[in-house]
């Protein structure tokens, strides 16, 4: 695992360089800034939308809105953190218009039954990859039932591997505030798996505070 | 719901599965061909707007005349502290922040919501001239602020667009707020009378007026879109 995030760790660093000189003027860093950030946002917006083919729309518009804005990228910048708040709003602007609203329902109406089969591997032996496909399943509909901000939260720490600081940053709120939500969205996504008997085996976390 | 432990162990969360284990490649994106402004091109707007300002400033300083009334201690509290405090509020709202998306929205809200408030009490607790009091000039002094703020506002448009890609409603609402406050200030080198009560409401009324212009107007240009 450390040299995958070593790996990654260079990866972020060369983006954040390329998105410079991309800020600068230099039109030959797209190749570079397109290259780091279109895998994750893509996964992210797959994630959010449960929608490849809007994933793919609202990647486009995302990478508009990154060549628009490239002039307030500031010097010493993280590219990742930015990358994802321009997709993000690209997501809520999507998502706010009544037409959305409808692409969204039909979306949802039909991921409980695709959703696992179009993102999900099908390698693997019958068996091994049945049980994989539907816990994916469980997992995409519980993510799908979350709120909105708990269902951001957990995706950006979780599955894109931000830190809480990045994500709050990203989504406008304390590091606090993402914690806790990132945190419910845990709590029901267990309470999802475990509904369905695919409850993950360690022990809740102990409970402080409040 | 309960609350989440002190110390709470993030790897807790790959206790959830991935539901996307392979995700498909992305789209090949053709580098757009319109021409869109560079950080150099932002840099030079900014300092335009800047430069643009100042200049209104001085200009509207010469055509209204200088207050020959102020002590030192009135040039502080109405002129200087202002002044201080709206600096502060555009360097928060125009700084970039550690990873890029500017600072902390608990620094965004504390300075909106705490700065008016202090400086009310700042002028109030100063000393108090009675003679001159609060009157109906006040609401003249309060029109002279919202006209110095016009540029201001006008070339913040021009200068910060596609400027914020979060906190653009905060954002604004501090450029608002910082307008609002250097106009107060400059008209407060004007104005003859330094009766507390009188800067407080006077000079100072408009300030929410700009804070709530820049909040509906202001973001919709700097918002990346």
């Amino acid at each position: 695992m450390a040299p995958e995030r070593d790996k990654n760790a260079i990866d972020d660093r060369e983006g954040d360089l390329a998105m410079s000189r991309y800020a600068d003027g230099r039109d030959d860093a797209f190749a570079t800034v397109y290259e780091i950030l279109a895998p994750r946002l893509h996964t992210f917006l797959l994630r959010m939308t449960r929608n490849v083919a809007l994933a793919d729309d609202l990647l486009q518009e995302t990478f508009l809105r990154v060549h628009r804005a490239r002039g307030s990228f500031a010097k010493g910048a993280k590219l990742l953190p930015w990358g994802y708040a321009v997709a993000r709003n690209v997501y809520i602007d999507h998502t706010r218009t009544a037409q959305t609203r409808k692409e969204m329902v039909v979306a949802a109406d039909d991921a409980g039954v695709t959703a696992a089969d179009r993102l999900i591997s099908g390698e693997g032996d019958g068996e091994a990859s049945l049980a994989a496909k539907e816990l994916a399943g469980i997992v995409d509909a519980a993510l799908a039932a979350l709120p909105p901000n708990q269902r951001e939260a957990f995706i950006l720490i979780r599955y894109e591997g931000l830190s809480v600081a990045d994500a709050a940053a990203i989504l406008g709120a304390s590091d606090g505030a993402v914690k806790l939500r990132a945190f419910h969205a845990y709590e029901a996504l267990r309470a999802a798996l475990a509904a369905r008997g695919a409850g993950p085996e360690r022990a809740a976390p102990k409970k402080e505070g409040r | 719901m309960s609350a989440p432990p002190e110390d709470l162990d993030l790897s807790l969360f790959t206790d959830v599965p991935d539901p996307v284990v392979s995700a498909p490649r992305p789209p090949r994106v053709v580098p757009p061909a319109t021409a869109s402004p560079t950080r150099g091109t932002m840099r030079a707007r900014r300092l335009a707007a800047l430069g643009l300002t100042l200049a209104w400033f001085v200009v509207m300083l010469l055509v209204l005349g200088m207050s020959t009334s102020m002590t030192m201690m009135h040039l502080s509290l109405y002129a200087v502290v202002p002044a201080l405090f709206g600096a502060i509020a555009l360097a928060v709202a125009l700084r970039s922040g550690p990873s890029g998306l500017g600072s902390k929205s608990r620094t965004f809200q504390i300075t909106t919501l705490v700065f008016p408030v202090l400086l009310v009490l700042v002028v109030l607790l100063g000393p108090r001239i009675e003679h001159d009091g609060f009157s109906r000039a006040a609401f003249v002094c309060g029109d002279i602020v919202l006209f110095l703020g016009i540029v201001p506002l006008a070339t913040a448009l021009y200068a910060l667009r596609r400027f914020c890609v979060t906190g653009a409603v905060w954002r604004s609402a501090l450029v608002g707020l910082g307008i609002g406050l250097v106009a107060a200030s400059v008209n407060a080198l004007h104005c003859s009378n330094v009766d507390a009560m009188h800067v407080a409401i006077g000079h100072l009324w408009p300030v929410p007026v700009f804070v709530l212009v820049a909040t509906l107007v202001l973001r919709r240009f700097a918002a990346v879109k």
